[in-house]
């Protein structure tokens, strides 16, 4: 039951706002689309609250579906209230890739280790992941600013939406950091280690602040920015995969 | 030279070079010295500090350059609050958006502090083996005594060793109902309290956690089932969460409150 859902609702969902931008322009279909898009990412969101648990997200099948539903999510919302910004096709682009990988490999059924029904664990696996697909999206602004955007207003409005997502990604990404050291707290009597995990948690953090805290350079472009601000968010992607 | 402390500059910097030298200290502890940063976890860090400065060159440099840096890390935090911050939140323009960010700047500078506080203070005794009838010595004053130890799991895992604990129990092979430990702590030879510890369930009293890691098997006193627990008191634990909590609020109300552009688009801002 499971396994085909995580598969198909996200697809659903996908082909849904994929096919947004070309049926927006009729404003009764855009609304029952747009309701029933919301309807699906509601029911899947349920699933993923009442029937999945950490253990299926520590695979490597698992997180990159996780990851891909919540780029599907963030970016469906952006999409709603992206005043134009022209970065729409990311989200179904990148979660259909991400869901490729998973429909590819399948998802595994690990074992049911007793950490797995922790609320604490839990949270700590499912808020870190769904920070990376966070800063993924804001991946997909910054990006944009760079190659896609034209106009220096586009631009900087992109620059900003790529800040509210590396903000937002930083909170879950702290929230789930809090939760996981709680885990460690009572598993292990200490919120920190002095281990790679816990080092590479800490840089990633730090790394999620760089963006956040780029010295207003003059004569900088916004296309610049952009990359600066990017760079530190696909080390954090690449550092939660390793 | 303050304000090039509180600057956005002298933070890029600082957080880029500690990043860096984070990650470095990843590779190193996931590397050859695993067993050297392993050593970190089992004592109060000021301890080990004192005690493997001498013995371990390369982590003794790689901790104080660490130090260094979350030292910097903290001078740009205070000077950035009580400068460049403090004079935003006395402009009429935008004073609920300016009090968030100098409250969360506020908030990191207080877990830092914190964090160097729970380096420094309390006592920490990791990975110790104990069996039934132990007593450990935690501090001058204080001892744990390891009254009983029930284990109905699976004999299997006895002799596993190392890898990751999280990936070896099982409700049905270590049947968490029947497995335990009994410990009673003395402060000058008094009994303070009893308890039971369960793997992550952990026994507290007051700030001082007793955590049941592993079930283990006595090499050389065979037939003996032990454990492997670490026994830490930390007396600003709570404090340190709390404020971990709040900040994550408040870094959330601060990304609602600044989500829409409310003024004319700056190329400066991100």
């Amino acid at each position: 039951m499971l396994q085909p859902a995580l598969i198909l609702y996200p697809a659903l969902v996908c082909l849904l706002f994929a096919a947004w931008p070309r049926i927006g322009k009729n404003y009764i279909t855009g609304m029952i689309l747009r309701g029933a898009g919301f309807l699906l990412v509601s029911l899947y969101f349920l699933l993923i609250i009442h029937r999945m648990e950490a253990r299926f997200i520590v695979t490597d099948q698992g997180k990159m579906v996780f990851i891909a539903w919540v780029i599907v999510v963030a970016g469906g919302f952006q999409y709603l209230y992206g005043k134009g910004t022209g970065n729409e096709t990311f989200s179904p682009l990148a979660a259909s890739l991400a869901l490729g990988s998973g429909l590819f490999y399948g998802i595994s059924d690990p074992e049911p280790y007793m950490v797995y029904e922790r609320a604490d664990v839990n949270l700590f696996f499912f808020l870190r992941n769904g920070s990376m697909g966070l800063f993924l999206v804001a991946v997909s602004f910054f990006s944009s600013v760079s190659w896609v955007a034209s106009e220096n207003a586009t631009k900087v409005l992109q620059l900003h939406y790529g800040r509210n997502f590396t903000l937002l990604g930083a909170a879950v990404f702290l929230a789930g950091e809090v939760a996981g050291s709680w885990w460690a707290f009572e598993g292990w009597g200490d919120p920190w280690r002095w281990s790679r995990g816990f080092l590479f948690a800490g840089a990633m953090f730090l790394l999620s602040m760089l963006p956040l805290h780029l010295p207003a350079a003059s004569g900088r472009t916004p296309g610049g920015t952009a990359i600066r601000a990017m760079i530190p968010l696909i080390i954090i992607v690449i550092l939660n995969l390793m | 030279m303050i304000r090039y402390f509180a600057s956005m500059r002298f933070a890029y910097r600082t957080l880029i070079v500690l990043v860096i030298w984070m990650c470095l200290g990843g590779l190193m502890a996931g590397g050859g010295l695993k067993p050297v940063f392993k050593a970190m976890n089992d004592l109060l860090v000021l301890d080990w500090f004192l005690e493997v400065m001498a013995d371990k060159p390369l982590q003794a440099i790689w901790f104080i350059g660490f130090c260094i840096l979350g030292a910097l890390v903290l001078l740009s935090f205070i000077a950035c609050t009580f400068t460049t911050l403090w004079k935003k939140l006395r402009q009429r323009r935008n004073r609920q958006t300016a009090l968030v960010l100098f409250s969360l700047h506020l908030l990191f500078t207080a877990i830092l502090l914190l964090h160097v506080i729970s380096m420094t203070t309390g006592f920490k005794n990791g990975h110790v083996r104990a069996f039934p009838g132990d007593t450990l010595r935690l501090s001058p004053t204080r001892t744990l005594v390891v009254d009983e130890i029930r284990y109905a799991g699976s004999d299997s895992l006895l002799r596993e060793s190392g890898g990751q604990s999280r990936i070896r129990y099982t409700r049905a092979n270590l049947k968490p109902e029947n497995s335990f430990a009994r410990v009673t702590l003395l402060k000058n030879g008094k009994t303070t309290g009893k308890g039971t510890v369960r793997y992550m369930e952990p026994y507290r009293e007051g700030s001082i956690f007793v955590c049941l890691e592993a079930f283990v098997s006595g090499k050389k006193r065979t037939g003996e089932t032990g454990v492997r627990m670490t026994i830490v008191k930390n007396p600003v634990i709570y404090p340190f969460f709390v404020l971990y909590a709040l900040s994550v609020l408040l870094i959330l109300i601060y990304t609602c409150m600044t989500w829409n552009f409310r003024k004319k688009p700056d190329s400066k801002e991100i």
